[in-house]
């Protein structure tokens, strides 16, 4: 896994003072923020969520997030743990939403009516993961999803998660094991 | 079939997403939503940099409401006290208790003496030693 090196401090210090001009109201400040950090927030929403628009609304309203409280904002830790907090309280928020509303996280079309033949490529165990991984409490997933996106420490992932380190750790292997027995349930 | 080892890599694959990405379309879309939020909460934020000067300027008002309505009070309460006392002034000074007050006004400080004074024999006596 990713060691904090001097590298990643440069680039911390960088984000904090971003964040000093995004408070100011410097846009261009903010589309640098923006261009450094879509893509994480996106990978973790499309994994997190039902379909890749979500994603893409979630992680445009944690930017929005982010620049509304720019004023308010201390540079105490690693910007990517303030990043994935507020992305983190805005997955929850969804969630609660669909389960209000009865969406279900995952397409579930995969499960029935589909022929033996594509379950042998690798779409097909992308598919079985997918169920896996968002059929499981969100704690379980974004913890999962951290570390191997984000290549975050348990202590990071901890912090973000306002849990323990060592619940993290039971929280990962969970994880893993779950989606290890989704696909050894749906293989042939 | 897969061992162990190659699942877990292969699970590690689909999780980081690698191939997922945003556009620039997806930067410019956001900072114009940005734009388009700080125009609509300028009217809001100037109602609310004055917000803290009306509030001061109504409860000025209000103060001097206030003060006014009880300098009128006052102001409709005063002649009938000054009259009652005018009056009763007057009455007391007009009659026969008039003299006897300014008498009373007029005795000298030294008059005001507590002590009890001599008696009458005491007087007789006083005059027999020619003190």
């Amino acid at each position: 896994m990713k060691e904090e090196n001097s590298s990643d401090k440069i680039e911390l210090s960088t984000e904090h003072k971003l964040m000093l001009e995004v408070a100011k109201g410097d846009h261009f400040a903010m589309e640098e923020i923006v261009n450094m950090w879509k893509d994480s927030l996106f990978r973790f929403f499309d994994r997190s969520l039902k379909n890749s628009a979500d994603a893409e609304d979630l992680t445009q309203r944690v930017f929005i997030r982010v620049y509304q409280s720019a004023s308010r904002y201390q540079p105490r830790a690693k910007f990517s743990t303030y990043l994935f907090t507020v992305a983190r309280h805005l997955l929850i928020d969804e969630i609660k939403k669909m389960n209000r509303q009865q969406v279900s996280l995952y397409d579930d079309d995969w499960l029935d009516g589909q022929g033996d033949t594509q379950k042998d490529n690798l779409n097909e165990w992308y598919e079985i993961l997918n169920y896996g991984l968002k059929g499981m409490p969100e704690h379980y997933s974004t913890s999962l999803l951290l570390r191997v996106q984000r290549e975050l420490s348990y202590v990071e992932i901890a912090d973000i998660m306002k849990v323990s380190e060592s619940r993290v750790k039971t929280w990962i292997h969970r994880a893993r094991r779950h989606l290890k027995e989704t696909l050894e349930n749906n293989r042939n | 079939m897969k061992n162990d080892r190659e699942i877990d890599k292969e699970i590690d694959k689909y999780l980081a997403n690698e191939s997922s990405s945003l556009g620039d379309d997806f930067t410019q879309d956001l900072l114009s939503r940005v734009d388009q939020l700080e125009s609509e909460s300028e009217p809001e934020s100037e109602s609310t940099w004055l917000l803290p000067f009306v509030s001061l300027g109504v409860a000025a008002c209000l103060v001097s409401l206030f003060i006014l309505a009880n300098l009128k009070i006052n102001n409709e309460a005063k002649p009938s006290f000054i009259a009652a006392n005018k009056e009763l002034t007057e009455i007391s000074l007009e009659g026969p208790e008039k003299v006897i007050l300014e008498d009373l006004m007029a005795i000298p400080e030294e008059w005001d003496v507590t002590h009890t004074l001599f008696s009458e024999e005491t007087y007789d006596l006083l005059v027999l030693l020619d003190y």
